[in-house]
């Protein structure tokens, strides 16, 4: 009797135990990404695209001022050249050749000539640095 | 606060007004006679010193080397051609690896991600991080010190990528190609190479993430080459192909551009340039003040942390010393945490300042090659690896 009393009170005891980890283990199942990371769970990038900020870069006045904007600035930022040490005309002229000979930029031998006088002059106005 | 020290922080307060006409680096007003720089924020980064816009070349700001890995945020950016990818679809996306190889290949970025990854720390420095401070001036994008940044990066083994292609015999070349492109036809595309024994070497990595997160945009989403101790010409950003030769690649960014003169120091004279020269390689050993800032003022008898990094080429750093005497003698400091041989390396040493007045503080570091810096600054037609010692100037009062 007293034997009965015990089993009987043991069963249900069992079973919620048992009950009680099965339910700890089923949600652990869901939960586990986030238990198991120590960074926090970002979601995953899949792709990019990024719109670039677009800062006008005042052209200087100056002799051909035309020629050097249709020329230059299709290939790079005038802030590049605008930006360079100040240098003799003949290193500009071998930068402007490079242009044309290495990069393919489409400048007619007289137009280089030209965007070189304007190079000269703008550096020359804004002083030595 | 006693009295003496009250003195001290009032004269501090009156040097500060005379400080900034010492160190030459003023607050820059309008109607100084110097225009502000120019400064941009770009997509998911901070305010950064612009030095070119299409395609966007930008400046790390200095107060970010006080932590030892560059926040992506903050991490400098350097594209060379115009039509860099601003827009790229993972779904789209493959890394093609092909050439002298038995299985031509193509990966998506899940593919690469279910390879074997590791994590290195490396420097990516600029090969012409400094050029603006060579005299005489050279030519290109005027840096200063900021183009350089160090980051932990996550990703493949290239040598692993490489097996799984099976390099055929007779490898000489691999050559990498990012998604940018010139403007123009006539454009040389921006490609890379490195010899098939260097690729083969246990640190090349194909990265997809940069201190533990995607590459930003802008560093070269979605997968960039790492090439730990090597100048960051290689580290080709969007990467998407892997071509092996089996002869000497010859293209020109390889053939023509980021050329040394082929000697130790990397040094030639303007007059006279050296007609032997070699694709630049391996960085040379660098160290810099962190902290405090230039032209700061310090106050005589107070002691203050100096701190700041040092990097090479992978030997890893030994010593870093600092010269109060202008480089008669020299005190070594203490080295902060080894993040690994390619990474920088923290520096710090404590200093009661004496006398007053205006002080010079030089930096120099020393590898475990015994590779150090000099006080005579290199000279090359390019403008490439500056390494000389680096000064410091504060007050004291």
């Amino acid at each position: 009797m007293k034997e009965r009393m015990r089993n009987a009170g043991g069963f249900p005891l069992v079973a919620t135990g048992a009950l009680g980890i099965l339910s700890a283990w089923v949600s652990y199942l869901g939960v586990r990404d986030y238990w198991d990371s120590s960074t926090p769970n970002v979601p995953e990038i899949v792709a990019t695209n990024v719109l670039l900020p677009y800062e006008e870069v005042h052209i200087p006045d100056g002799p051909n001022r035309v020629v050097f904007q249709t020329s230059c600035v299709i290939c790079h930022s005038p802030r590049l050249i605008f930006g360079q040490p100040t240098i003799s005309e003949a290193k500009w002229l071998e930068v402007v050749n490079k242009m044309v000979a290495t990069y393919g930029a489409p400048i007619e031998p007289e137009d280089e000539r030209k965007i070189v006088a304007y190079l000269v002059s703008v550096q020359a106005d804004r002083g030595d640095r | 606060m006693n009295r003496r020290d009250w003195i001290r922080a009032t004269a501090a307060a009156a040097a500060a007004g005379f400080a900034p006409g010492f160190v030459g680096c003023g607050v820059r007003e309008s109607g100084s006679g110097v225009d502000p720089e120019p400064t941009v924020r770009f997509p998911g980064k901070v305010e950064m010193r612009v030095i070119n816009d299409r395609p966007p070349c930008l400046e790390t700001p200095w107060r970010f080397y006080r932590e030892d890995f560059t926040p992506n945020h903050a991490f400098y950016v350097r594209w060379h051609l115009q039509a860099f990818p601003t827009s790229i679809d993972l779904a789209s996306w493959r890394l093609r690896i092909g050439g002298n190889v038995e299985r031509p290949l193509e990966l998506s970025i899940d593919d690469l991600k279910k390879m074997d990854r590791t994590t290195i720390a490396a420097v990516n420095q600029c090969s012409g991080n400094s050029r603006s401070l060579f005299q005489p001036r050279v030519t290109g994008a005027q840096w200063r010190n900021g183009a350089m940044g160090n980051a932990k990066w996550t990703g493949v083994r290239l040598r692993d990528l490489l097996k799984r292609a099976g390099l055929k015999a007779g490898a000489v070349d691999v050559v990498f190609d990012g998604l940018d492109e010139g403007p123009l036809p006539g454009v040389p595309d921006f490609l890379k190479s490195l010899k098939a024994d260097h690729a083969l070497e246990a640190e090349p990595l194909v990265a997809f993430e940069m201190n533990g997160e995607p590459l930003p945009a802008l560093n070269g989403f979605p997968a960039r080459l790492v090439v730990p101790g090597w100048y960051a010409t290689y580290w080709v950003k969007a990467l998407t192909k892997i071509e092996v030769w089996d002869k000497s690649y010859d293209g020109y960014w390889m053939a023509k551009a980021y050329k040394i003169p082929a000697n130790p120091r990397a040094n030639e004279s303007p007059d006279r340039l050296d007609a032997k020269i070699e694709p630049i390689n391996r960085l040379n050993v660098r160290s810099f003040f962190t902290s405090p800032d230039r032209g700061s003022i310090v106050v005589s008898g107070t002691p203050i942390t100096l701190s700041g990094i040092a990097f090479d080429g992978g030997s890893g750093i030994k010593r870093v010393e600092v010269s109060f005497d202008d480089g008669r003698t020299w005190r070594e400091t203490m080295l902060g945490e080894d993040h690994g041989r390619f990474s920088f390396r923290r520096w710090k040493l404590e200093w009661t300042p004496t006398e007053a007045g205006e002080r010079k503080l030089l930096v120099r570091a020393t590898n475990r090659s015994d590779e150090t810096q000099t006080a005579d600054p290199i000279w090359n037609r390019g403008g490439f690896m500056r390494n000389v010692i680096e000064s410091l100037a504060v007050v004291v009062v």
